[in-house]
């Protein structure tokens, strides 16, 4: 068991790393927030850590504050955006998400422009990065869970019933909307520490392609799907090696065949399972 | 007896449309009404105005003595002001039991997010509350043994108990009910009839629009006939439905004996 | 003055664009990410034929193939992905969230092909470059038939099918759909047979913005298509969702803020004009300049 960990520790740490960028995601479109803003974030966490390593920032604090700016700047962009409706948040979070590509390709000292930036000095452990998927997971869990999850839900169903069953759409919006950008900015700034280093490869569009696949692939219903999407996205380049760079069509036919035939992912699936299995066994 | 909702000219105009033109009311605490009108006679959008769905064009409102015709309908739903819509809105991936608790939610919970989300000691308490508000309802609907069925699975009529479950969750002051029993058998429609009289004896305000004049007069001890936006006759169910006014807007109705439930 | 043309040009192939992308959105509830990946494979087509497969063919063919290619794909993303979707979806926004997320799918399955195929480098669609004839107006200002022929094209298609969805009976049928498939339906509308055309003159449009755009700079990359998707997504909100006028307006509004910025900041932040002019509209007239008012807010 050991050695599956020793040769696998990139793709162990790549994993958890993604996982944080599935709960961005999954978080928001369980609540019918078509925010891909976390993807924006990303690019914000990942720089701002490497230039606080560069400053002499350790760890922990330097996450902790990442994930503050996280939660402000998703809480002040929901000013405009927390009205729109579904697609037009989509198309507008989609912008933002690309926009910041360019401000990193652009953005001089502070990012290193299209090259990127190297030598971050800051490191974390496997371990560590459990623990903070972890607590990561348990805060999202507590979104999901009595009035709070079900007014989540309600929103994403029926805003109408949401507004005479007293649920302030457009704060549980915004509380989304922040808590979503915060965990995207917490996953840039894990992988900057992962990697050592940080460039505007991946970033934008295909990173909302990635997440989107891990997050609607899992399952959108709950942070479990989020995890799912993850270990299943990171290591079926593996399992799958001749893919190769191939791999984002596989994202695309598989989101394709998700979004088709089963919207709500793997859980939802293992949840028709278990209904039939109950069903079997009361009828036996 | 109090009044508990004072409606005083209120007018909602779409543009040209003038949907609901100078409706005044007075609903005391405690009362049954009855508001019935052909289709198109405004009877929806006053709902739709008293629940705060839509804006008033102007009039004003009063629930419990407070004003709140510009409130939201947030606001005057968890002050206890419930309805039911023409159209079952339930979610149906939910239970039976958590839809109702959903009603619940809506009086314990306020509008603050983030304590709820990190004090979850909190949270614990409201949700017992919420739960067993939500099982006496369910009882009380004999939803019991559907308790944790997913509510997307059940018949029409079943779906419409677990809707006026979910209102009696929220434990209620005023509950407007859009037409109820549409869909339903007659033995569905007495069993409703027969709880809304509960809830009255229990001192919750109720107005029920229905296109169903027998049910009406069984029940509601006021009713007010509307027809192209404001109120043309009001007073008890034998009175009014004698009422010349009244006959006139319902010309090519069939006689009570055979009222349909409604043509949605 | 060269400036100005330029503004133009592009903001022809904008609005021709974003056409394509208001059309699917306005008639179908369709947000099709996917429009993009379409513009830039319908030039990749171009490319595979005239390059990879060596068949040299004249420009007006080239434009053909682009146009047959654009339609074919999105009416394949229609068949395959979005109508099984609304199919199986028990909700419409179930349903909008699900198309949304294909359409992304399938521009990751384009994009990445591309990319592969091409070791994400430029590709033209011809060759070799097309003959441009330069005309002279007058004090220093030159402009080529290529110009001329994008400035002219693009407006007029856009303009012409405008009027078309407004004044047709096949438009008409269009817009009751967008408002209300169910009674369209029952009212002899065939959805199935309206969001086929939708999609297919869309993919149409992006075909020919492929390769105006891909004359016009030359070349184009695999990820051409996000970056004038973002445009299209300026240009419809400051346009306004359903408003044809309004993505005319907007197309030629944001060329020519995009424009003046490329000239005094030499090209860095130009893109950056997309998303502050969406933010400046969602902020003070979020229905943008001639929106209705519904498919915007909560």
């Amino acid at each position: 068991m050991s050695g599956f960990y020793a040769s696998h520790l990139t793709l162990i740490q790549q994993t958890a790393v993604v996982a944080v960028l599935a709960m961005s995601f999954q978080v928001v479109l369980r609540s019918g927030v078509f925010s891909f803003a976390s993807a924006g974030f990303y690019v914000v966490g990942a720089y701002a850590l490497a230039n606080m390593s560069k400053a002499g920032w350790p760890l922990l604090p330097a996450l902790i504050v990442i994930v503050i700016i996280g939660a402000a700047g998703g809480y002040l962009l929901s000013i405009p955006f927390v009205r729109l409706r579904g697609l037009y948040l989509a198309m507008v979070t989609f912008a933002w998400a690309e926009i910041l590509v360019v401000v990193a390709d652009n953005g001089g000292s502070l990012t290193g422009g299209p090259v990127g930036m190297f030598g971050v000095t800051l490191g974390v452990s496997t371990p560590e990065l459990f623990v903070i998927v972890a607590v990561a997971a348990l805060l999202i869990s507590q979104v999901e869970r009595r009035g709070l999850g079900r007014a989540l839900r309600v929103i994403s169903i029926d805003e109408q019933l949401a507004r005479t069953m007293g649920i302030e759409i457009n704060r549980q919006r915004a509380f989304i909307f922040a808590l979503s950008s915060a965990l995207g900015a917490l996953a840039g700034a894990l992988n900057t520490v992962r990697t050592s280093s940080v460039a505007p490869t991946g970033f934008g569009y295909g990173l909302i392609v990635l997440g989107l696949t891990m997050a609607v692939f899992g399952g959108v219903g709950s942070w479990t799907g989020a995890i799912i999407g993850a270990v299943v996205v990171t290591w079926f380049p593996e399992v799958f090696g001749f893919v190769g760079n191939y791999r984002s069509v596989v994202y695309g036919i598989l989101l394709i065949l998700v979004v088709v035939f089963e919207p709500s992912g793997v859980l939802g699936l293992i949840g028709k399972l278990t209904a039939l299995i109950r069903q079997v066994r009361a009828a036996t | 007896m109090s009044t508990l909702l004072e409606v005083h000219d209120v007018r909602v105009h779409f543009g040209g449309v003038k949907a609901v033109d100078g409706v005044s009311m007075h609903l005391a605490e405690g009362g049954l009404f009855g508001l019935v009108g052909p289709n198109g006679s405004g009877k929806s959008t006053l709902l739709a105005a008293l629940s705060r769905m839509t804006d008033l064009t102007s009039g004003s409102l009063r629930f419990a003595g407070h004003s709140y015709e510009r409130e939201t309908a947030q606001w005057v739903s968890r002050r206890g002001l419930g309805r039911t819509f023409q159209t079952v809105r339930l979610l149906p991936s939910l239970s039976v039991l958590e839809n109702v608790m959903v009603g619940a939610d809506a009086r314990l919970y306020g509008p603050g997010i983030v304590s709820n989300w990190v004090m979850p000691w909190r949270t614990r308490q409201r949700e017992k509350a919420g739960r067993r508000a939500a099982m006496s309802a369910v009882e009380r609907l004999e939803l019991v043994d559907l308790m944790d069925s997913a509510a997307g699975a059940l018949s029409y009529g079943t779906q419409r108990r677990v809707e006026i479950a979910r209102i009696l969750a929220a434990a209620p002051k005023l509950v407007l009910f859009d037409e109820p029993t549409a869909g339903m058998s007659y033995e569905e429609r007495d069993a409703i009839g027969k709880v809304m009289r509960q809830l009255q004896a229990e001192g919750i305000t109720q107005v029920l629009v229905e296109h169903d004049m027998q049910m009406i007069s069984d029940v509601c001890d006021h009713v007010f006939v509307m027809n192209f936006g404001v109120v043309i006759a009001e007073g008890d169910a034998e009175t009014v439905v004698q009422d010349s006014a009244v006959q006139e807007a319902y010309l090519g109705r069939r006689g009570d004996g055979d009222a349909t439930a409604g043509s949605h | 003055m060269e400036q100005l043309i330029n503004a133009i040009v592009l903001g022809a192939i904008y609005c021709l664009f974003a056409m394509g992308l208001g059309l699917t959105w306005g008639t179908l509830n369709v947000l099709n990410l996917a429009h993009g990946a379409v513009f830039m494979f319908s030039a990749f087509t171009c490319y595979l034929i005239t390059q990879r497969a060596d068949v040299h063919l004249p420009i007006a063919v080239v434009l053909i193939v682009a146009v047959v290619a654009g339609a074919l794909m999105e009416l394949g993303l229609d068949l395959l992905v979005f109508r099984q979707i609304k199919r199986r979806s028990r909700t419409q926004g179930e349903a909008e969230m699900s198309m949304l997320i294909g359409s992304i799918g399938a521009s990751a399955i384009l994009v990445t092909v591309a990319e592969q195929l091409t070791a994400d480098t430029p590709f033209t669609v011809t060759a070799v470059p097309v003959k441009a004839s330069v005309y002279h107006l007058g004090s220093g200002v030159y402009v080529t038939n290529v110009e001329i022929v994008i400035a002219v094209v693009a407006p007029v298609l856009t303009v012409g099918f405008a009027l078309w969805i407004q004044r047709s009976r096949m438009g008409r049928a269009m817009r009751a759909l967008a408002c209300d498939a169910p009674t369209s339906g029952l009212m002899g509308i065939s959805e199935g047979r309206m969001s086929a055309l939708a999609m297919a003159i869309s993919g149409a449009t992006a075909g020919v913005a492929g390769v105006f755009l891909t004359v016009y700079l030359d070349s184009v990359t695999a990820d051409s298509g996000s970056d004038l998707l973002l445009r299209a997504f300026a240009v419809v909100v400051l346009g306004g969702v359903g408003s044809m006028w309004g993505t005319l307006i907007g197309a030629f509004v944001l060329a020519g803020g995009e424009t003046l910025v490329t000239a005094t900041t030499s090209g860095i932040w130009t893109s950056a004009v997309s998303f502050g002019l969406i933010i400046a509209v969602l902020l003070v007239r979020p229905s943008g300049l001639f929106g209705k008012v519904k498919g915007v807010r909560a």
